[in-house]
């Protein structure tokens, strides 16, 4: 049950501190997916469900309809609403975050999020593809 | 759900055919005369993790075997830097980082060189040439487009695990006299049958496969299609016969093949060339 990514970044963990690399190597997750990347950096796409008042703790709704908490660093500019790509590290069933990046609501319009939940799950589930490094 | 549209996926990934997906002529003006003629050799353009880029070893990039020059990536722009000749993008798909440099035709009359390029975190696709430069290395820019259906991500993601699949799969179908024969691209020169060299020599100039096991049969195919110029190094061996033979196995191979002959070695002694006849 121990996440390999735990012992990577043991060593500079430290909750809401941290000035993570901007870029690095993120596997996409899902609600399923997520518990088994603690620590591990990741890409969560999702549609924002709500924010609290603090405009620093999203609730996110992940591909295949399970719900994650993210942490801001920096509390939101803007409402964040719709479709929202995520990037951070894995803290239990929370997500610190890095970076986001939201979509335009046209762009977005017409995504289909089962097809991108496969796409998760594959990327999971085929052995030695290249979007997953063990 | 997506179908394959231009990109021709069922046309054929063969690196020598027509048919290969999404063959391109070769309208590049490339820098080295040598650059030209590698991409001549594969004009597949294969969509690919920018990790498959940074990471690969020897001098081309080998997806399940098979060489590859041109590539098509989707990820995120995290940094846009502009010059009057050209732009570089630095493009994230969150498997590695690297930059993309799209030259800029000198325009008349128009002075601001920022004009339609894309901007920062935002998604797009590029298609492209690997470039080494200085030991770094980046992509020279074909084409690159935002991302506006957000579908294309996900697409982007299957594409590239299908390449991987669909490549492996036609390697396993090479063979067709048995296990022992070695896996082969259906374009391959070389058919371990109709071979016959004979009672088992160890004269140079005779492209025999009997005295062979099929280990060293194996060895000295990968070796022989090699297109490499200073001859198929170690390394690259290892790769394209991944999943295969260990590299001790390979090792072993290479051994007895450059000692009866078969092989010779070229640039140092982990650089070999197949003897043909």
């Amino acid at each position: 049950q121990h996440s390999p990514c735990l012992l990577h970044f043991s060593r500079f963990f430290h909750p809401f501190t941290m000035v993570f690399p901007e870029s690095g190597t993120r596997t996409r997750v899902n609600g399923a997916t997520l518990t088994q990347h603690t620590g591990c950096q990741v890409v969560l796409l999702g549609e924002v469900n709500q924010m609290d008042s603090s405009g620093k703790v999203l609730t996110v709704k992940a591909s295949d309809g399970q719900s994650v908490q993210v942490i801001l660093q920096q509390p939101a500019q803007e409402i964040l609403e719709g479709l929202i790509e995520i990037h951070g590290v894995v803290e239990g069933r929370q997500v610190i975050c890095q970076s986001y990046i939201t979509f335009p609501l046209d762009d977005a319009r017409n995504f289909d999020m089962q097809s991108y939940d496969q796409a998760v799950r594959l990327i999971h589930t085929v052995k030695d593809n290249p979007w997953k490094s063990d | 759900m997506w179908n394959s549209t231009a990109g021709g996926f069922d046309s054929g990934y063969g690196g020598g055919n027509d048919g290969g997906f999404m063959n391109s002529q070769n309208q590049f003006a490339s820098p080295g005369g040598q650059d030209q003629k590698k991409a001549r050799h594969s004009q597949n353009l294969v969509p690919v993790t920018i990790k498959n880029i940074i990471d690969f070893e020897g001098d081309n990039l080998l997806i399940a075997g098979m060489e590859v020059h041109m590539v098509d990536v989707v990820g995120l722009i995290r940094a846009v830097d502009i010059t009057s000749t050209r732009i570089t993008y630095t493009i994230d798909d969150h498997t590695a980082t690297i930059e993309a440099v799209q030259w800029q035709e000198p325009e008349q009359g128009s002075d601001d060189p920022a004009r339609g390029s894309l901007m920062e975190m935002t998604y797009c696709r590029v298609s492209g040439a690997i470039r080494s430069q200085m030991g770094k290395r980046h992509i020279i820019v074909f084409r690159i487009a935002p991302i506006t259906d957000i579908n294309l991500i996900t697409t982007h993601i299957l594409e590239v695990i299908h390449c991987v699949l669909k490549l492996q799969h036609l390697n396993s179908l090479g063979g067709d006299t048995g296990p022992s024969h070695p896996a082969v691209m259906s374009n391959s020169l070389v058919g371990a049958s109709g071979l016959d060299g004979g009672t088992k020599t160890t004269n140079m100039g005779g492209m025999n496969m009997q005295g062979l096991n099929a280990q060293q049969r194996m060895v000295f195919q990968a070796i022989y299609q090699s297109s490499d110029e200073g001859g198929a190094g170690r390394e690259n061996i290892y790769s394209v016969l991944k999943g295969k033979l260990s590299p001790p196995q390979i090792d072993q191979a290479l051994e007895f093949l450059s000692s009866e002959g078969h092989v010779y070695t070229t640039i140092d002694d982990d650089h070999f060339r197949a003897i043909e006849s």
